[in-house]
C-alpha cells in the first residue's frame, strides 16, 4: 500500500468505537478494517487504550507485560528460540508456560528463592549446580578459564532441558537436554567461559 | 464528489457485470432502475468514488435479498422466509454479520462469535417491524444491531466489581490479572497492549477536570464500580475519603500498579482543604447515581476527544526531533502514514523534499488536521532537509534494514521527549509508539 491510497480517520474510526456512526458507514468502515492491517491495528490501539482498556486492570496488564518483557530468563529464551535449534519447540513450550505463570504472578529472581549450592573440587571437574527439590534456577559464577557446567536435580520427573545464559553479554544462550542415571537428572555445558551466568531449568 | 443523473446512470452501466453476478439475469434491468433511485436520492451523502462502489454493491444486494426480508418485516410475518434468508444465503449474510461481530469483540475466540451471533438472530427477528426500507438496505441495518449486541456482550461480560466489602473478604475480588476467559487471548509474552506510561499519562489528564468528576471517572471507568454502588458507598463520603478508598481498591487489587498514590498526588492536593461531601455535588433534583454515570462519561470522551486533537502538538514534536531528516520522514511515513517500510523502497531515489509533500498530501485526511496545519507542523523537518538528497544517499547496501533502524532511533528518542506533553495516548494510537518504554 502506497501513501497516496485510503486509510480511515481517527475521527471515523473514534466514532466506530462510540457506535455512533450510521449503518452504512459502519459497513464501510468494517470493510476497510476487515482489509486494512494497518487501520485495523490502529483501531484496535484506539479501542484497547480509549475504550476496552480505560481501566486499571489494563493499566496493571500493561505493568505487569512490560515487567515480563524485561525478565532476564524472557529474554534468554527468546534468543535461544531464534537460534532454530532442535530444542526450538522445547523453548517456546517453556516460553508459553512462562508467559502463563507470569499471569499468575510474578516468578522467583535469580539468586532468591532458587539460590543453589555450588560445588566443583578442581579444574578438570565439571561445576556441579545441584538443583534443591522445587528450585529451577541458580546461579553460577566462573572465575577461573573455561569450565564445563553440570546441572543436577534429583528424583521426580526428568526435565526436558535448561538453559545457562550470562543476562549481560551478547553471546547466544546455551540449551543442553537432560540424561537420566543412577536416579539423577543432569544437564551438561561444556566449555563455558568464565563469567557470571544464570541457569535455569524448564518445567516439564 | 457531485454527481448528476446522467453520470450516475454511465457509473452504473460500467459496472453492470457485476451487478449481474449479484442479482438474477433476468433482473438486471430492473436492478440497475432500483438502485439508481435508491442511490439518487442519497448522491449527496456518497462521498467519494470507493464509496459509490460499495454503496451499489450493498444495494444491489438488498435487491436480491429482498423477496426475502419484504416477507417477513410485515405483518403477518413469514417465519420460513427469515430462515431461507439466512441458511440460503448464509455465505453473504452471515459473514457479514459475523465480521461485525468479529471486529467489535475484539480478541474473543469464536464461541463467543457465535453466542453473539445466536443474540442478534433473535433480535433480527424481534426487531423486524422496526426496519425501514426507505431509510436503508437489510444487511447494513442488520450490521448495525450485531454492532450493539457485540458491544453489550462486551460490557456485560466484563466483572462486576464491589466496593465496600474487600477488606474483609479478599478472595472475593479480581486479582488485578486477566479474568480466565481472557487468559487465553491474552499471554503475557504475545500481546501487544498500550504502555504502562500510556495510562499513567491518562491519569494525569484525568485530574485536569473537576475534584468530583475525577473521583467519579476513577471509581466508574477505571475501577469498574457500577454508578449506583458508588453512590451509596460513596455519596456520603468527603472528596478526601473518597479518594483515599480509590487508592485502597487500586493498592488492593492492582498490586502491580505501584505507586498510584504519587499518580493521583495532583488530585489529592487539590482536594485537601474541600470538605463537602461527594454526593453534595450532584445538581439538586438529580439522582446521584446518574450524576456518576454523567460525571465518569464527560471525562472519559473528553480525554478521548483530547487525545485525539493532539495530533498537530505531536507531529510538530516528531518533526522538531534531534534527529536526521531522513530518519523523522521514514517515520512520518511509516508511523503517521501507516505505510510498510517496503513502499519507502520504491520512492528512495526520490527527493527528500518530495517525500514531505506526499506526506502533506496524505496525512490530512487520515489526522482531520488541515493541510495548512500539517505543513506548519512540518516546518522545522523542512529546515534541515538539503537539496538534491534522497534516502538512497543514506542508506548503504541495505536500505530496507536502514530505515527500520531509522524508524526506532526515532521512536526512541519520542520516548523521552513526549511523556511530558500527555501524548503518549496519541502516539500509541497513531502506532507511533508501540513498545512499553525499555528498561
Amino acid at each position: 500500500m502506497t501513501p497516496e491510497s485510503d486509510h480511515l480517520s481517527l475521527e471515523i474510526m473514534q466514532r466506530l468505537c462510540e457506535g455512533l456512526l450510521p449503518d452504512i458507514e459502519q459497513c464501510f468502515a468494517e470493510d476497510h478494517l476487515a482489509e486494512c492491517e494497518e487501520c485495523l491495528g490502529t483501531f484496535r490501539r484506539m479501542d484497547a487504550l480509549l475504550y476496552r482498556g480505560f481501566s486499571a486492570e489494563a493499566h496493571a496488564a500493561a505493568i505487569r507485560r512490560e515487567a515480563f518483557a524485561s525478565d532476564v530468563l524472557v529474554i534468554a529464551l527468546r534468543r535461544a528460540a531464534a537460534l532454530g535449534r532442535d530444542v526450538a519447540g522445547v523453548i517456546q513450550s517453556w516460553l508459553d508456560s512462562t508467559s502463563a505463570i507470569w499471569g499468575e504472578g510474578r516468578v522467583p529472581w535469580f539468586g532468591g528463592l532458587g539460590a543453589v549450592p555450588v560445588s566443583g573440587a578442581s579444574e578438570t571437574e565439571a561445576i556441579r549446580v545441584i538443583l534443591t527439590p522445587g528450585a529451577a534456577r541458580g546461579r553460577v559464577r566462573i572465575v577461573e578459564s573455561s569450565r564445563s557446567v553440570q546441572v543436577e536435580v534429583s528424583g521426580g520427573t526428568r526435565p526436558q532441558a535448561a538453559l545457562l545464559f550470562d543476562p549481560e553479554s551478547d553471546s547466544p544462550p546455551a540449551v543442553a537436554e537432560f540424561q537420566t542415571a543412577n536416579g539423577i537428572h543432569s544437564a551438561h555445558f561444556g566449555d563455558v567461559p568464565r563469567g557470571e551466568y544464570f541457569v535455569a531449568v524448564s518445567p516439564f | 464528489m457531485k454527481l448528476t443523473a446522467e453520470e450516475l446512470t454511465a457509473f452504473l452501466d460500467a459496472r453492470k457485470d457485476r451487478i449481474a453476478a449479484i442479482v438474477a439475469p433476468a433482473d438486471v434491468e430492473v436492478a440497475l432502475a432500483d438502485i439508481q433511485g435508491r442511490i439518487g436520492e442519497r448522491l449527496a451523502d456518497v462521498g467519494d468514488r470507493p464509496s459509490l462502489e460499495s454503496l451499489v454493491k450493498v444495494e444491489a444486494t438488498d435487491f436480491a435479498l429482498r423477496p426475502w426480508y419484504t416477507r417477513f418485516c410485515c405483518d403477518p410475518p413469514d417465519g420460513e422466509a427469515f430462515r431461507q434468508l439466512f441458511e440460503w444465503h448464509e455465505a453473504y449474510v452471515k459473514t457479514e454479520i459475523r465480521k461485525t461481530i468479529r471486529l467489535h469483540l475484539a480478541s474473543r475466540g469464536t464461541e463467543h462469535v457465535e453466542s453473539v451471533m445466536a443474540d442478534v438472530m433473535n433480535a433480527l427477528w424481534e426487531n423486524r417491524r422496526t426496519f425501514n426500507r426507505k431509510k436503508g438496505a437489510y444487511v447494513p441495518w442488520a450490521r448495525g444491531i450485531a454492532m450493539n449486541k457485540a458491544r453489550s456482550y462486551r460490557s456485560f461480560n466484563r466483572r462486576e466489581v464491589s466496593i465496600d466489602t474487600d477488606r474483609d473478604r479478599p478472595e472475593e475480588f479480581p486479582s488485578g490479572g486477566p479474568s480466565p476467559e481472557d487468559a487465553s487471548d491474552e499471554r503475557l509474552g504475545d500481546v501487544q497492549g498500550p504502555p504502562a506510561e500510556c495510562f499513567a499519562e491518562i491519569l494525569r489528564m484525568v485530574q485536569e477536570f473537576e475534584p468530583h468528576e475525577t473521583i467519579a471517572f476513577l471509581c466508574n471507568r477505571y475501577l469498574d464500580i457500577k454508578p449506583a454502588l458508588i453512590a451509596r458507598s460513596l455519596g456520603g463520603s468527603s472528596l478526601n475519603e473518597a479518594l483515599a478508598e480509590v487508592v485502597r481498591l487500586v493498592r488492593a487489587r492492582y498490586p502491580d500498579i505501584t505507586g498510584i498514590e504519587a499518580l493521583l498526588a495532583p488530585i489529592a492536593s487539590r482536594i485537601s482543604g474541600l470538605t463537602e461531601m461527594f454526593g453534595q455535588y450532584a445538581d439538586a433534583g438529580r439522582e446521584l447515581e446518574k450524576e456518576i454515570g454523567r460525571w465518569a462519561e464527560r471525562v472519559h470522551r473528553s480525554v478521548s476527544g483530547t487525545i485525539l486533537q493532539m495530533g498537530k502538538r505531536f507531529l510538530k514534536l516528531v518533526c522538531d526531533l534531534a534527529a536526521a531528516a531522513h530518519e523523522i520522514i521514514c517515520f512520518l511515513w511509516i508511523r503517521f502514514l501507516l505505510s510498510p517500510p517496503v513502499a519507502l523502497l520504491n520512492v528512495a531515489d526520490r527527493e527528500l523534499m518530495d517525500l514531505v509533500e506526499i506526506f502533506h498530501r496524505s496525512y490530512p485526511p487520515i489526522s482531520g488536521l488541515s493541510r495548512s496545519q500539517v505543513e506548519s507542523c512540518t516546518l522545522g523537518l523542512r529546515g534541515k532537509i538539503s537539496p538534491g538528497r534522497s534516502l538512497n544517499d543514506f542508506g548503504g547496501s541495505d536500505l530496507y534494514a536502514a530505515i527500520k533502524r531509522w524508524c526506532n532511533h526515532v521512536e526512541s528518542l519520542l520516548w523521552q521527549s513526549a511523556s511530558s506533553e500527555h501524548m503518549l495516548g496519541y502516539a500509541y494510537i497513531t502506532g507511533s509508539l508501540t513498545r512499553g518504554k525499555s528498561k
